[in-house]
């Protein structure tokens, strides 16, 4: 596991005393936050409006919309309102308190280091909330080993009942819907129908579910008090936030500091562009860096999203069409493969954008094929996936051209953008060329892997067997005349452009 | 919690229950009157037709063998069908031939070493057919073995016994037992007209001239085929061209 450094620009809030501990105990937390603050529904709530608190887990949804919609389902608030064409599912019951732990996004480290070094403010945002919504239940889905035990632990010395649950380490993992599903048991994936979690969320009971951030913020809003609270940042963003810069350091900003500054507090050299916003986010030109700052407000008018809080640089000297190709390549596979525009869509776009870099091919093929998802699909990963592209084309076009002219820019792709650690069990399909007889069925069987070229032969995707196409690889493999056609390990292979392994 | 899209078992989890319960189910049935006269209808029909069934079906899947690998005629698509075809007639052949045997050999019309040991006699010429099927079935299952394996040729050498295994299984069926009725030999005749013009075609296909070949148009499966093939369990498929 790679160590993650902590650093802060303007006072610490949520990351206080990761100067001096390893690990903020009960008792070191209660020195450095005080007690538990008690407050009440409507007390909440008036809070969380006054500074207008959003979630932090990337959607930034105002929590208090969303705390009220969970207490007008559990029955702690008469239902004053209810919409023309609001439907109810779900039966009302006493609410659940999810903390989201989970990070799909390999660039992504905030949570992690929240819960394996401030556990108990996390457990306090918990408390306050569950409190208010006049429950004990309180659920935590993370991903990683280290903070699970961290929280358990936590519990244990604060005497609450926590219910942690494990989710595996997977992109979309992270979607509130698929957190839910993996709560009940269920297969964690995005579901087919969207269903609010406030409605009908573990064991189909009213839930209030945010990300890890959003419950240290509302930890600490609890106690300093909304004045207070808005003494740093910008007047209609106030407080700090959480950025994971590089994927190894988490620093927490004020609102508003220029992302300059952030960048030079982290030592990060920026080479043809900075991404922001993790893999669903978007590029921007070093050029925009200056004038951006790091809100929503800042971060869309420099043209990109805050997201998650992730920032990655491309260092100076890689080739960047092929990291983003190599990141293209991972989303495509991280698919649940549920839904057809995604299914199809993003392996055409991974397709597209290898023609591009080995300059068969051009920019119109690839924004063809970003354009598959808007809107349609169970979760936001075609939508986030061609964000991600799109805003490459228009930052990397010196690039794109180089790409065009001669079929390469001459640079290395280094892969500095971060990719989970390879299992081992990562497979690929290969062709044995000397048996191959251009029958074609692969193609049939399994289109999303494999085209024809006008000869009739197959051109592989060179990306890795995604968990949801094994069955019909095994299909195609069993089915081809030529016996041919065979699923070889990832790992020793050479991948198609340098995407292979690397450890940090 | 892995993802459990990945580690499907081979047959679904009701499988073994199901049968379970159906023999449980065919056990007590027989024991009341109707069932037990419905018992000797079957049975009777396993003993003078399971063999039947079986050459039908193996003759199928040697048509349906021959012609997967027809490139004039047949799109990608009537490929996979005629390939899926020959596995679940071969599937059918064998249950037939298993039932054929286990009748026959409790039946007390055979001796059980007579299934397997070859004689220059009609049920001899069955025995052979039976072992040389068995070789077919076990690598036919191993198919895949020899695709990771640098031997594909010995998989085609051993798989190509069945065009002596057929000749010799409807040898058996003409000679073996009472004199097959008329429409049994009109079957026969049929089958032997389908296996020769599959041949035929095959034999085209393999010695056409070489600039003959059409470049197929690139063609997938279309969403509701992916459904079907993928036996419903993914929803929302919306695959567009």
């Amino acid at each position: 596991m790679t160590t993650t450094t902590v650093l802060s620009i303007g006072g610490p809030r949520l990351t206080m005393g990761f100067d001096r501990f390893d690990r903020l105990d009960l008792d070191r937390h209660r020195a450095v936050h005080g007690g538990l603050p008690e407050l009440d529904l409507d007390e909440l709530i008036e809070m969380a409006e006054k500074i207008e608190m959003r979630g932090r887990g990337g959607a930034a949804f105002p929590f208090a919309r969303k705390i009220m919609a969970v207490a007008r389902r559990a029955g702690l608030r008469s239902s004053e309102v209810t919409l023309p064409g609001e439907r109810r599912e779900g039966r009302p019951g006493k609410a659940v308190v999810v903390v989201n732990g989970a990070e799909g996004e390999p660039g992504s480290a905030k949570d992690k280091v929240l819960l394996t070094r401030a556990p108990h403010l996390v457990l306090d945002g918990a408390a306050v909330a569950a409190r208010a919504l006049g429950t004990k239940d309180v659920v935590l889905a993370v991903e990683d080993e280290a903070a699970a035990r961290s929280v358990r632990k936590a519990a244990a010395e604060r005497r609450m009942s926590v219910r942690v649950v494990r989710l595996p380490e997977r992109f979309i993992s992270g979607e509130s819907g698929a957190v839910i599903r993996a709560i009940n048991g269920e297969t964690p994936i995005p579901p087919g129908r969207k269903v609010l979690a406030a409605d009908s969320g573990v064991d189909r009971r009213p839930t209030l579910l945010s990300n890890t951030e959003t419950y240290a913020q509302l930890a600490v809003l609890a106690s300093l008090g909304p004045d207070l609270y808005a003494s740093v940042g910008t007047d209609s963003e106030p407080g700090t936030t959480l950025l994971t810069v590089g994927g190894t350091s988490v620093v927490e900003v004020p609102l508003g500091t220029s992302l300059g500054a952030v960048l030079e507090r982290c030592d990060v050299t920026v080479g043809q562009g900075l991404l922001v916003g993790g893999y669903h986010g978007a590029w921007i030109t070093p050029a925009a860096i200056p004038m951006a700052r790091v809100s929503r407000a800042g971060m869309e008018a420099a043209g990109g999203v805050l997201g998650a809080g992730i920032i990655l640089a491309l260092t100076p000297g890689t080739c960047p069409l092929g990291e983003v190709l190599r990141i293209a390549e991972y989303l495509s596979g991280q698919s649940a493969g549920q839904c057809g525009p995604c299914r199809m869509g993003l392996p055409d776009m991974v397709r597209a954008l290898a023609a591009l870099a080995d300059g068969s091919g051009g920019v119109e093929e690839i924004r063809h094929a970003a354009g598959v998802g808007r809107g349609r699909g169970a979760c936001a990963h075609p939508d986030g996936t061609a964000r991600f592209v799109l805003s490459a084309l228009d930052v990397f076009a010196g690039d794109i051209a180089a790409h065009r002219r001669g079929g390469s820019c001459g640079l290395p792709v280094f892969g500095v953008l971060p990719l989970p650690v390879p299992t081992g069990a990562e497979t690929r399909l290969s062709v044995d060329w000397t048996r191959c007889d251009g029958h074609g069925l692969c193609a049939y069987l399994v289109p999303e892997l494999v085209r024809l070229d006008r000869y009739g032969y197959p051109v592989m995707l060179g990306s890795e067997i995604p968990v949801w196409l094994e069955r019909d690889v095994q299909r195609a493999v069993s089915m081809c005349p030529a016996l041919a056609l065979r699923v070889t390990s990832a790992l020793g292979v050479p991948a198609s452009r340098g995407a292979g392994s690397r450890k940090k | 919690m892995e993802s459990q899209l990945s580690d499907r078992p081979l047959l679904p989890r009701w499988a073994p229950y199901t049968a379970v319960a159906a023999a449980a189910f065919v056990l007590v049935a027989v024991a009341t009157p109707p069932g037990a006269a419905a018992a000797v209808v079957v049975q009777s029909f396993l003993v003078y037709y399971s063999g039947v069934f079986a050459l039908v079906a193996l003759s199928i899947s040697v048509m349906t063998g021959l012609l997967a690998t027809e490139r004039l005629l047949l799109k990608v698509h009537h490929r996979v069908l005629a390939q899926a075809l020959h596995r679940a007639s071969s599937v059918l052949a064998v249950t037939f031939l298993t039932a054929h045997l286990l009748v026959q050999t409790l039946g007390g019309q055979v001796r059980p070493d007579q299934i397997v040991v070859p004689r220059a006699e009609p049920i001899g010429f069955g025995a052979l057919a039976f072992d040389l099927l068995l070789v077919i079935l076990v690598t036919g299952l191993l198919r895949r073995r020899f695709a990771l394996g640098g031997r594909p040729w010995l998989w085609r050498a051993l798989h190509a016994l069945a065009y002596v295994a057929w000749p010799v299984a409807i040898t058996h069926g003409l000679t073996a037992g009472r004199a097959p009725a008329v429409w049994v030999e009109w079957g026969y005749t049929i089958c032997l007209a389908g296996v020769a013009l599959s041949l035929l075609t095959r034999l085209l296909v393999t010695v056409r001239p070489r600039g003959s070949r059409t470049v197929p148009e690139p063609r997938y499966a279309s969403a509701e085929e992916r459904a079907v093939a993928r036996s419903g369990v993914q929803q929302g498929a919306e695959v567009p061209r």
